[in-house]
Protein backbone atom coordinates (compact mmCIF):
# COMPACT_ATOMS: atom_id res chain seq x y z
CA UNK A 1 0.00 0.00 0.00
CA UNK A 2 2.71 2.64 0.87
CA UNK A 3 4.71 1.39 -2.60
CA UNK A 4 1.56 2.14 -4.14
CA UNK A 5 0.97 5.94 -2.78
CA UNK A 6 4.58 6.55 -2.83
CA UNK A 7 4.84 6.67 0.48
CA UNK A 8 8.32 4.19 0.91
CA UNK A 9 11.60 5.75 1.04
CA UNK A 10 14.24 4.81 -1.74
CA UNK A 11 15.76 1.74 0.03
CA UNK A 12 12.30 0.65 1.18
CA UNK A 13 11.40 1.20 -2.71
CA UNK A 14 14.14 -0.73 -4.30
CA UNK A 15 13.81 -3.58 -1.82
CA UNK A 16 9.69 -4.07 -2.99
CA UNK A 17 10.90 -3.45 -6.81
CA UNK A 18 13.09 -6.39 -6.20
CA UNK A 19 10.75 -8.72 -4.68
CA UNK A 20 7.95 -7.66 -7.86
CA UNK A 21 10.57 -8.42 -10.08
CA UNK A 22 10.80 -11.92 -8.84
CA UNK A 23 7.52 -12.87 -7.90
CA UNK A 24 4.95 -13.21 -10.63
CA UNK A 25 2.40 -13.10 -8.14
CA UNK A 26 3.43 -10.22 -6.44
CA UNK A 27 3.52 -8.48 -9.29
CA UNK A 28 0.29 -9.19 -11.26
CA UNK A 29 -1.53 -8.05 -7.33
CA UNK A 30 0.36 -5.01 -7.86
CA UNK A 31 -0.25 -4.37 -11.18
CA UNK A 32 -4.32 -4.46 -10.28
CA UNK A 33 -3.91 -2.09 -7.49
CA UNK A 34 -2.27 -0.05 -9.85
CA UNK A 35 -4.76 -0.23 -12.44
CA UNK A 36 -7.47 0.05 -9.88
CA UNK A 37 -5.89 3.20 -8.29
CA UNK A 38 -5.75 5.10 -11.56
CA UNK A 39 -9.67 3.91 -11.72
CA UNK A 40 -10.14 5.96 -8.42
CA UNK A 41 -8.51 9.18 -10.05
CA UNK A 42 -11.38 8.79 -13.01
CA UNK A 43 -14.29 8.67 -10.51
CA UNK A 44 -13.09 12.25 -9.52
CA UNK A 45 -15.92 15.05 -10.25
CA UNK A 46 -16.12 18.90 -10.67
CA UNK A 47 -17.89 21.08 -8.87
CA UNK A 48 -20.59 23.49 -10.46
CA UNK A 49 -18.48 26.54 -12.17
CA UNK A 50 -20.79 28.38 -10.29
CA UNK A 51 -19.51 27.32 -6.94
CA UNK A 52 -15.72 28.07 -8.43
CA UNK A 53 -16.99 31.70 -9.02
CA UNK A 54 -18.38 32.13 -5.55
CA UNK A 55 -15.18 30.92 -4.31
CA UNK A 56 -13.17 33.74 -6.25
CA UNK A 57 -15.77 36.49 -5.93
CA UNK A 58 -15.06 36.11 -2.26
CA UNK A 59 -11.10 35.58 -2.29
CA UNK A 60 -11.23 39.34 -5.02
CA UNK A 61 -13.33 41.26 -2.55
CA UNK A 62 -11.08 39.86 0.40
CA UNK A 63 -7.93 41.05 -1.61
CA UNK A 64 -9.69 44.47 -2.41
CA UNK A 65 -9.81 44.79 1.43
CA UNK A 66 -5.96 44.01 2.26
CA UNK B 1 1.04 35.54 -15.76
CA UNK B 2 1.70 32.45 -13.18
CA UNK B 3 3.40 29.67 -14.19
CA UNK B 4 1.13 26.86 -13.88
CA UNK B 5 3.89 24.01 -12.85
CA UNK B 6 4.43 26.48 -9.54
CA UNK B 7 4.18 24.82 -6.57
CA UNK B 8 1.73 25.09 -4.07
CA UNK B 9 3.79 26.67 -1.92
CA UNK B 10 4.95 29.25 -4.71
CA UNK B 11 1.14 29.50 -5.60
CA UNK B 12 0.27 30.47 -1.75
CA UNK B 13 3.35 33.03 -1.41
CA UNK B 14 2.01 34.62 -4.44
CA UNK B 15 -1.67 35.27 -3.23
CA UNK B 16 -0.34 36.38 0.25
CA UNK B 17 1.73 39.05 -1.53
CA UNK B 18 -1.58 40.46 -3.47
CA UNK B 19 -1.14 38.15 -6.78
CA UNK B 20 -5.54 37.25 -6.72
CA UNK B 21 -4.66 34.76 -10.35
CA UNK B 22 -2.24 32.53 -7.65
CA UNK B 23 -5.05 31.38 -5.69
CA UNK B 24 -7.76 30.69 -8.93
CA UNK B 25 -4.73 28.16 -9.86
CA UNK B 26 -4.46 26.84 -6.39
CA UNK B 27 -8.36 26.22 -6.23
CA UNK B 28 -8.76 24.62 -10.21
CA UNK B 29 -5.72 22.33 -8.98
CA UNK B 30 -7.00 21.15 -6.33
CA UNK B 31 -11.02 21.32 -6.61
CA UNK B 32 -11.79 18.30 -8.13
CA UNK B 33 -10.36 16.02 -5.61
CA UNK B 34 -11.47 17.92 -2.21
CA UNK B 35 -14.86 18.06 -3.79
CA UNK B 36 -15.06 14.30 -4.38
CA UNK B 37 -13.72 13.77 -1.28
CA UNK B 38 -16.70 15.70 0.30
CA UNK B 39 -19.09 14.67 -2.08
CA UNK B 40 -18.29 10.75 -1.18
CA UNK B 41 -18.71 11.62 2.40
CA UNK B 42 -21.85 13.61 2.63
CA UNK B 43 -23.95 12.16 -0.56
CA UNK B 44 -24.70 15.24 -1.84
CA UNK B 45 -24.06 17.03 -4.82
CA UNK B 46 -25.18 20.42 -3.06
CA UNK B 47 -23.95 20.20 0.13
CA UNK B 48 -20.81 18.89 -1.40
CA UNK B 49 -20.34 22.37 -3.15
CA UNK B 50 -21.44 24.41 -0.27
CA UNK B 51 -18.56 22.50 1.94
CA UNK B 52 -16.34 22.91 -0.96
CA UNK B 53 -16.96 26.78 -0.51
CA UNK B 54 -16.69 27.04 2.90
CA UNK B 55 -13.69 25.13 2.73
CA UNK B 56 -11.71 27.97 0.21
CA UNK B 57 -13.30 30.47 2.19
CA UNK B 58 -11.62 29.09 5.86
CA UNK B 59 -8.20 28.35 3.75
CA UNK B 60 -8.99 32.33 2.19
CA UNK B 61 -9.12 33.99 5.54
CA UNK B 62 -6.68 32.14 7.15
CA UNK B 63 -4.26 32.78 4.72
CA UNK B 64 -5.31 36.39 4.00
CA UNK B 65 -4.98 37.03 7.95
CA UNK B 66 -0.87 35.80 8.07
CA UNK B 67 -2.70 32.37 9.93
CA UNK B 68 -1.41 30.36 7.44
CA UNK B 69 1.61 28.09 8.81
CA UNK B 70 1.87 24.78 7.30
CA UNK B 71 5.52 24.33 5.78
CA UNK B 72 4.28 24.79 2.26
CA UNK B 73 2.05 21.91 2.45
CA UNK B 74 -1.20 23.72 1.11
CA UNK B 75 -3.39 20.23 0.23
CA UNK B 76 -2.45 18.10 3.34
CA UNK B 77 -4.13 21.08 5.40
CA UNK B 78 -6.79 21.95 2.85
CA UNK B 79 -7.84 18.66 3.08
CA UNK B 80 -8.35 18.61 6.89
CA UNK B 81 -10.72 21.33 7.09
CA UNK B 82 -12.80 19.82 3.79
CA UNK B 83 -12.63 16.82 6.21
CA UNK B 84 -13.73 18.00 9.15
CA UNK B 85 -16.50 20.16 7.42
CA UNK B 86 -17.81 17.14 5.88
CA UNK B 87 -17.46 14.98 9.21
CA UNK B 88 -19.54 17.78 10.86
CA UNK B 89 -22.33 18.17 8.64
CA UNK B 90 -22.74 14.07 8.31
CA UNK B 91 -22.96 14.08 11.75
CA UNK B 92 -25.45 16.60 12.10
CA UNK B 93 -27.10 14.55 9.26
CA UNK B 94 -27.72 11.35 11.17
CA UNK B 95 -29.22 12.96 13.37
CA UNK B 96 -31.23 15.02 10.84
CA UNK B 97 -31.98 12.71 7.73
CA UNK B 98 -32.81 13.74 4.38
CA UNK B 99 -33.53 11.45 1.35
CA UNK B 100 -31.05 11.66 -1.31
CA UNK B 101 -30.81 9.24 -4.25
CA UNK B 102 -28.29 7.62 -5.34
CA UNK B 103 -26.36 9.54 -7.68
CA UNK B 104 -25.77 12.18 -5.39
CA UNK B 105 -29.21 14.60 -6.18
CA UNK B 106 -32.13 15.11 -3.41
CA UNK B 107 -35.79 13.33 -4.74
CA UNK B 108 -37.20 16.97 -4.77
CA UNK B 109 -35.12 17.44 -8.03
CA UNK B 110 -36.31 14.50 -9.95
CA UNK B 111 -39.42 15.73 -9.25
CA UNK B 112 -38.98 19.07 -10.15
CA UNK B 113 -36.88 18.13 -13.45
CA UNK B 114 -39.29 14.76 -14.30
CA UNK B 115 -38.57 15.77 -18.25
CA UNK B 116 -34.88 14.64 -17.58
CA UNK B 117 -35.17 11.03 -16.36
CA UNK B 118 -33.41 9.72 -20.54
CA UNK B 119 -30.52 11.57 -18.57
CA UNK B 120 -30.92 10.54 -15.57
CA UNK B 121 -30.91 6.98 -16.53
CA UNK B 122 -28.09 7.41 -18.68
CA UNK B 123 -26.04 8.99 -15.67
CA UNK B 124 -26.52 5.93 -13.81
CA UNK B 125 -24.98 3.74 -16.38
CA UNK B 126 -22.16 5.71 -16.29
CA UNK B 127 -19.32 3.83 -14.93
CA UNK B 128 -17.75 6.26 -12.65
CA UNK B 129 -21.30 6.93 -11.48
CA UNK B 130 -21.79 2.96 -10.46
CA UNK B 131 -17.81 3.23 -9.40
CA UNK B 132 -19.02 6.14 -7.24
CA UNK B 133 -21.25 4.30 -5.44
CA UNK B 134 -19.68 1.33 -5.00
CA UNK B 135 -17.29 3.03 -3.31
CA UNK B 136 -20.11 4.82 -0.79
CA UNK B 137 -20.99 0.78 -0.30
CA UNK B 138 -17.86 -0.06 1.47
CA UNK B 139 -17.65 -0.49 5.24
CA UNK B 140 -17.12 2.49 6.99
CA UNK B 141 -13.17 2.30 7.94
CA UNK B 142 -12.63 1.42 4.22
CA UNK B 143 -13.90 3.93 3.18
CA UNK B 144 -12.67 6.93 5.54
CA UNK B 145 -9.42 5.46 4.46
CA UNK B 146 -9.74 5.44 1.08
CA UNK B 147 -11.17 8.65 0.86
CA UNK B 148 -8.33 10.08 2.71
CA UNK B 149 -5.51 8.79 1.31
CA UNK B 150 -6.76 8.48 -2.47
CA UNK B 151 -8.49 11.97 -2.57
CA UNK B 152 -7.61 13.90 0.17
CA UNK B 153 -3.92 12.53 0.38
CA UNK B 154 -3.09 12.64 3.79
CA UNK B 155 -0.47 10.10 4.18
CA UNK B 156 -1.22 7.04 6.20
CA UNK B 157 0.95 8.48 9.27
CA UNK B 158 -1.49 11.34 9.34
CA UNK B 159 -4.95 8.95 8.51
CA UNK B 160 -3.80 6.83 11.72
CA UNK B 161 -3.14 9.82 14.02
CA UNK B 162 -6.49 11.13 12.96
CA UNK B 163 -8.10 7.90 13.12
CA UNK B 164 -6.99 6.79 16.48
CA UNK B 165 -5.44 3.36 14.92
CA UNK B 166 -1.97 2.35 14.32
CA UNK B 167 -0.06 2.49 10.94
CA UNK B 168 -0.82 -0.97 10.51
CA UNK B 169 -4.09 -0.74 11.10
CA UNK B 170 -4.64 2.10 8.65
CA UNK B 171 -3.03 0.05 5.94
CA UNK B 172 -4.86 -2.52 6.33
CA UNK B 173 -7.97 -1.16 6.10
CA UNK B 174 -7.11 0.76 3.01
CA UNK B 175 -6.02 -3.27 1.44
CA UNK B 176 -9.09 -4.18 2.27
CA UNK B 177 -10.91 -1.15 0.58
CA UNK B 178 -9.31 -1.94 -2.32
CA UNK B 179 -9.71 -5.70 -2.46
CA UNK B 180 -13.44 -5.74 -1.24
CA UNK B 181 -14.08 -2.12 -4.44
CA UNK B 182 -12.54 -4.63 -7.08
CA UNK B 183 -14.77 -7.89 -5.50
CA UNK B 184 -17.85 -5.44 -6.04
CA UNK B 185 -16.36 -4.21 -9.34
CA UNK B 186 -16.30 -7.53 -10.67
CA UNK B 187 -20.01 -8.95 -9.52
CA UNK B 188 -21.25 -5.20 -10.78
CA UNK B 189 -19.36 -5.84 -14.58
CA UNK B 190 -17.40 -2.59 -13.79
CA UNK B 191 -14.17 -3.65 -14.06
CA UNK B 192 -13.61 -4.02 -17.73
CA UNK B 193 -15.44 -1.46 -18.74
CA UNK B 194 -14.18 0.48 -22.00
CA UNK B 195 -14.24 3.92 -21.16
CA UNK B 196 -12.11 3.20 -18.26
CA UNK B 197 -9.30 1.62 -20.48
CA UNK B 198 -9.26 3.54 -23.26
CA UNK B 199 -5.69 3.16 -23.84
CA UNK B 200 -4.25 -0.18 -22.80
CA UNK B 201 -6.88 -2.82 -23.01
CA UNK B 202 -4.89 -5.47 -22.56
CA UNK B 203 -3.94 -4.71 -19.26
CA UNK B 204 -7.66 -5.19 -17.77
CA UNK B 205 -6.07 -7.37 -14.68
CA UNK B 206 -6.95 -10.75 -14.06
CA UNK B 207 -9.43 -11.31 -11.43
CA UNK B 208 -7.92 -13.23 -8.57
CA UNK B 209 -9.44 -13.96 -4.92
CA UNK B 210 -7.96 -12.23 -1.71
CA UNK B 211 -8.15 -13.91 1.13
CA UNK B 212 -8.84 -12.37 4.51
CA UNK B 213 -5.44 -13.58 5.62
CA UNK B 214 -4.10 -11.69 2.84
CA UNK B 215 -2.27 -8.73 4.52
CA UNK B 216 0.65 -6.48 5.08
CA UNK B 217 1.79 -3.29 3.51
Amino acid sequence: MRRLYSETSPEETKEIDKALLCDSELQRQYKELVLLKQQLDEVQMNPSEGAIQHILHYAHGLQEHH
Amino acid sequence: MIDQKSSDSQLVSLYQSGNEGAFEVLLRRHKSRIYTAIYLIVKDRYVAEDLLQDTFIKAINVIKSGRYNEEGKFLPWVSRIAHNLAIDHFRSCKRHPEVVLEDGSRVFDTMQFSESSFETIQLRQDTKTRLRALIKELPKEQKEVLIMRHFLQMSFQEIADRTGVSINTALGRMRYALINLRKNMTKNNVAYDKNLYPKRPDEAPVLRNFTRGDEGD
